[in-house]
């Protein structure tokens, strides 16, 4: 097993955990809004920064814009 | 402290709020009314000789051992079943009744083998005791009539014995079973001198009979006729000291009775508040893995994983550890660092992991093995009521009406709090159990489920959905507690969603595969039936709708106004002894300890002010990011705090990659466990036996675990992680975890009163313990919930990605069984093996049939994560299209199988739900193989120091 390259694709990950939170916070008033102060508690910096690196392929139409929502935060991680 | 057995008053205490008094041998006792006679006079000081009565057993009044006189009453009434009146005067000691019961006495003793100085049970048996309490000196019949000294000793249990010459045929093991255990394996069959004790049918043993070695029996029984074999291996206990059972959720307290430093026996604590004295065969019986030989004690490292382990001093072994920890943050930055804090250890080393990543690495990558399997939980509770755990105490099922069971299986997850449920279902609770597996609470001796709904796996949501459709649209809404409690705009948006038709019992039926009408019934059972409360597993958390599952449940709980007294509730039973506590130490990348989120500027203030640093206001990497960031070059160092990721974790061959990819790894551990194989540094980790601290069970309730024999290792865990600190350059000094726990405790509102001088006062403590709640808080929501108003939250079905389709047809799910515990790391080095030598899939007949697979087979069984091979057992358990099996043997490698997918608020992996298909196959896998070899390579030992 070791040699093996077992190969994850931590973009195609996030792209999955997003589409799958839009997914389930449907009912939400401010769906955008909710998503957005979702992934600001769970995520790190990075794997919001990567996401928004990524772009909008794939993602679900809620999701692009959660992530327009989020882009001006996003700073780059102090020490990563 | 010497060794005195436990208080035994007799019978059992009762509540009233009227008090009589009666005199006693000149003595004013007084008593709640509905006591005994004999309790009374226990209570008072002066136990009455007894045989058959025991006070965890209802009375009985077989051995007329315990006659008193009563003044005004005829004859010599047995005190055990008589009950006090105002006023009473009762002789216990008279002329008379010394000698009808030395009459009594002499009987029993006739046809008792003499061999007191050699029995193991010597000066601790009640015979002998009450033989010398009556004075008995001489017995009249002789010893030669016909007597029972001849029958054969049944030793098929592991841990007990049965020497059926030595029973007097109280029968106080058959009621231990039947109303303690509530198994019913016991008979006493015949009567008078026939009278004879059995374990299941005349041709079965104990070990092959229904009994699950509990130990209920071996308690309660006053002769040696049901004893442990270590009090014959190792002689009787001297001392004991009280503690904390390390297995699963319930914290059952055990008295550790000790010889020397020898554990001879754990006995369940009759003042235990989680367990009222009983125990399961885990916590009683199955704690002999702390002395294996498979035991690390030596500290090792390694460069390579490739290459063999080598054992260091701790020193070199800590220092090495750091060098690399400040090697890779001064290459990769901080937060290229993490750390993994385990359920299975205590609230202090849990505390003190979190503080290490936190405050030494300087990075917020904490997480705790509870997102695999309670983080939905704390999501959904706390979205809902405003807390992140259970509503109740276990004592509260004792006024449930209705109990709602779903994905958990009690009987064999949580066996303590499962006999209690039973006890009261016996008493006329009824039970609505949701689970596709058909557990044995459904059907047990005495015990029929009102409605088993055996629901697809993975539609949860969607049943609870359906229930709650019914509920709302016939009118069964408690409209008052809900205009009371909870946010009624909410409840409004809620209450029309369930309402749609497409939320119908009749709609929905299909994709949940259950009739409606059952549905229905089962809704309505639990909204009319009285005191409703839910209970719950990782049947309901390991899914991709875990967190939504969760709020489901609280939404059915509010909408039926079954929060915020006895009998109701929201009842997560945890899978491990301390996954509440872990969760409540701040083991999570994004909160601090009492659920704190980390961009809250107060409590990091707090945090900052007590530890000297500044705290990042962003959360962490959880442990599947972890992973991620690791194949992705970004994530280098892992310290591992009792953890078995490589076993315990979804998809293996992902976290393998993950560990793989990074340069320090630190396993801490007691066995060389499967995540080992990738790690460069093993510290070598201590039991519960050897360390002190506490856990928190699934009621919140905070107990102490006590140190009773010296760390093998030389250290508890939290001195490991302290030294750890220190070599990385942190001034950390603390002399004993309690005063770790006074640092929680100042830095935690819900733990502000809690201390180990006030554990040691109290037994334990429910948390919140402050100023509100002084006593602590065993019941949550009373007056209102902790958020303010309930909050309603619509949770739409979303189906799982993961279906069944030509290639995998059928659904796999997961869980667990009595007798092994999680990994199976402790319970397989103890006899409990016996019960379970290996992990086998359970298969519907039809689908058997389909792919020509017999019990005993050996099938293939595959995802499209991996796949392994492992042997099934054909049976209408589980529903057709459906297969399910246990995770507890590394070999297994069950989650090889189980894929990345999880849940969409914590990412708690999807266990439940594994679409699989299964063909005969003829032996372990080539991964199996592949796997079976590295491990052996990567456990190597160098025999002298390479250098
Ligand atoms: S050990 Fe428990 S289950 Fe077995 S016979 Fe005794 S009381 Fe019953
Ligand atoms: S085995 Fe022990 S408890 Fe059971 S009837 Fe015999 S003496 Fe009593
Ligand atoms: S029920 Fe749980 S806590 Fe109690 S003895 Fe068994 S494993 Fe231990
Ligand atoms: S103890 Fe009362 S009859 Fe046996």
């Amino acid at each position: 097993m070791t040699g093996q390259v077992h190969h994850v694709d931590t973009t195609a990950k996030l792209v999955t955990m997003i589409n799958q939170i839009v997914r389930n916070t449907a009912r939400e008033k401010d769906q955008i809004a909710a998503i957005a102060d979702h992934i600001h508690a769970f995520w790190t910096v990075r794997m919001q920064q990567q996401l928004l690196e990524h772009g909008s392929t794939g993602l679900d139409p809620v999701a692009v814009a959660v992530m327009a929502r989020l882009a001006p935060g996003i700073r780059a991680p102090h020490d990563a | 402290m010497g060794y005195e057995p436990q208080a035994d008053f007799g019978t059992p205490a009762v509540k009233s709020d009227t008090t009589v008094t009666l005199s006693i041998d000149g003595r004013a006792v007084s008593v709640p009314a509905g006591t005994t006679v004999m309790r009374a006079a226990a209570l008072s000081g002066g136990a009455i000789p007894k045989l058959c009565a025991s006070d965890n057993l209802k009375q009985f009044g077989s051995c007329r051992l315990c006659l008193v006189e009563i003044d005004g009453m005829r004859g010599t009434p047995a005190s055990c079943t008589t009950l006090v009146n105002e006023g009473m005067t009762v002789h216990t000691e008279t002329a008379r009744l010394q000698k009808l019961r030395r009459g009594v006495m002499e009987l029993y003793i006739s046809d008792h083998p003499l061999d007191c100085l050699t029995c193991s049970a010597n000066n601790d048996c009640e015979l002998q005791d009450m033989a010398a309490n009556v004075g008995l000196r001489d017995v009249r019949y002789g010893y030669e009539g016909a007597n029972h000294l001849g029958e054969a000793t049944d030793t098929s249990n592991p841990y007990f014995d049965f020497d059926p010459s030595k029973c007097i045929a109280c029968s106080r093991c058959v009621r231990a079973c039947d109303e303690v255990q509530g198994t019913f394996a016991l008979t006493i069959s015949g009567r008078g001198f026939e009278s004879k004790v059995s374990a299941g049918l005349a041709s079965d043993n104990f070990f092959s009979s229904e009994c699950v070695s509990c130990g209920a029996c071996v308690q309660a029984c006053p002769t040696a006729t049901l004893n442990e074999k270590a009090i014959k291996d190792i002689g009787k206990p001297e001392r004991s000291v009280i503690t904390t059972c390390a297995y699963c959720g319930v914290g059952c307290t055990f008295r550790a009775e000790l010889r020397g430093e020898q554990v001879v026996r754990m006995v369940p604590w009759k003042d235990g508040k989680a367990n009222r004295g009983h125990s399961c065969v885990k916590g009683r019986f199955a704690w002999g893995y702390a002395r294996h030989q498979d035991r690390m004690t030596k500290p090792m490292i390694r460069a390579k994983v490739t290459d063999p382990w080598r054992e260091v001093s701790w020193e070199e072994a800590l220092g090495y550890a750091a060098g690399e920890f400040k090697r890779i943050a001064a290459k990769h930055g901080n937060n290229a660092l993490g750390g993994i804090v385990s359920s299975r250890c205590t609230n202090e080393e849990g505390f003190l992991v979190q503080k290490l990543v936190r405050a030494g690495f300087g990075t917020n990558n904490v997480d705790t093995c509870a997102r695999v399997c309670h983080s939905p939980t704390g999501y959904g509770l706390s979205k809902t009521f405003g807390t992140s755990a259970g509503t109740q105490d276990f004592d509260s099922v004792e006024d449930s009406d209705v109990m709602l069971v779903i994905g958990a299986n009690p009987t064999d997850g949580h066996p303590v709090f499962a006999s209690r449920m039973k006890r009261r279902l016996r008493q006329g609770a009824r039970l609505i159990v949701i689970d596709p597996r058909r557990t044995d609470i459904v059907r047990s001796p005495h015990i029929e489920a009102d409605y088993h709904l055996p629901l697809t796996p993975g539609t949860n949501v969607a049943i609870l959905t359906a229930m709650a459709h019914v509920i709302v649209t016939e009118g069964l809404v408690d409209q008052a507690f809900v205009a009371e409690r909870c946010d009624m705009d909410e409840f409004r948006d809620w209450a029309d969603f369930v309402s749609d038709m497409r939320h119908s019992p009749e709609f929905l039926a299909p994709v949940i595969g259950v009739d409606a009408a059952q549905i229905r019934g089962a809704a309505r059972l639990f909204a009319t039936g009285g005191n409703g409360a839910i209970y719950y597993g990782l049947g309901v958390t390991e899914h991709s709708q875990g967190s939504s599952t969760v709020m489901a449940i609280a939404n059915l709980a509010m909408a039926t106004g079954n929060i915020g007294r006895r009998g109701v509730g929201v009842n997560p039973l945890r899978g491990q002894n301390n996954v509440q506590g872990a969760c409540d130490m701040g083991s999570f990348p994004h909160e601090l300890s009492g659920y704190r989120h980390v961009s809250d500027p107060v409590a990091r203030a707090m945090f900052e002010a007590e530890w000297g640093v500044p705290i990042d206001p962003e959360p962490g990497l959880r442990i599947p990011n972890m992973l991620d960031a690791a194949t992705d070059g970004l994530f280098k160092g892992l310290y591992i705090q009792g953890e078995d990721i490589v076993q315990s974790d979804p998809d293996t061959r992902h976290v393998v990659a993950g560990l793989e990819a990074m340069e320090c790894v630190i396993v801490q551990d007691i066995f060389l466990n499967e995540t080992a194989n990738y790690a460069h540094v093993f510290l070598p980790g201590s039991t519960f036996l050897e360390k002190s601290g506490t856990f928190t069970n699934a009621e919140r309730r905070i107990q102490p675990v006590r140190k009773v024999m010296e760390p093998l290792n030389g250290y508890e865990d939290w001195q490991v992680t302290q030294e750890l600190a220190r070599a990385m350059g942190l001034d950390w000094n603390y002399t004993h975890a309690s005063e770790i726990m006074d640092e929680i405790a100042r830095l935690t509102p819900t733990f502000a009163g809690v201390s180990f001088a006030r554990l040691d006062q109290e037994g334990s403590l429910q948390w919140p313990v402050n100023e509100a709640f002084p006593d602590g808080a065993p019941i949550m929501h009373v007056d209102g919930f902790v958020r303010g108003k309930g909050k309603f939250i619509v949770t739409e079905y979303v189906p799982t990605d993961e279906r069944t389709g030509p290639r995998f047809p059928l659904l796999l799910t997961t869980g667990r069984i009595l007798s092994q515990y999680n990994v199976g790391a402790q319970t397989r080095r103890t006899e409990n093996s016996a019960w379970h030598e290996e992990d086998l899939l359970e298969i519907h007949p039809s689908d058997a049939e389909n792919r020509g697979i017999r019990t005993g087979d050996w099938v293939r069984l595959a995802s499209r994560a991996g796949e392994t091979t492992l042997r099934a057992t054909v049976t209408d358990r589980v529903a057709p299209g459906v297969v399910y099996t246990t995770f507890h043997h590394p070999t297994t490698q069950a989650n090889v199988i189980t894929t990345d997918n999880s849940d969409w608020a914590t990412n708690c992996p999807e266990y439940k739900v594994t679409a699989v298909q299964i063909t005969p196959s003829n032996g372990p896998s080539q991964w199996q193989q592949d796997y079976e070899a590295q491990a052996d390579l990567s456990r190597r030992i160098a025999m002298e120091p390479a250098e």
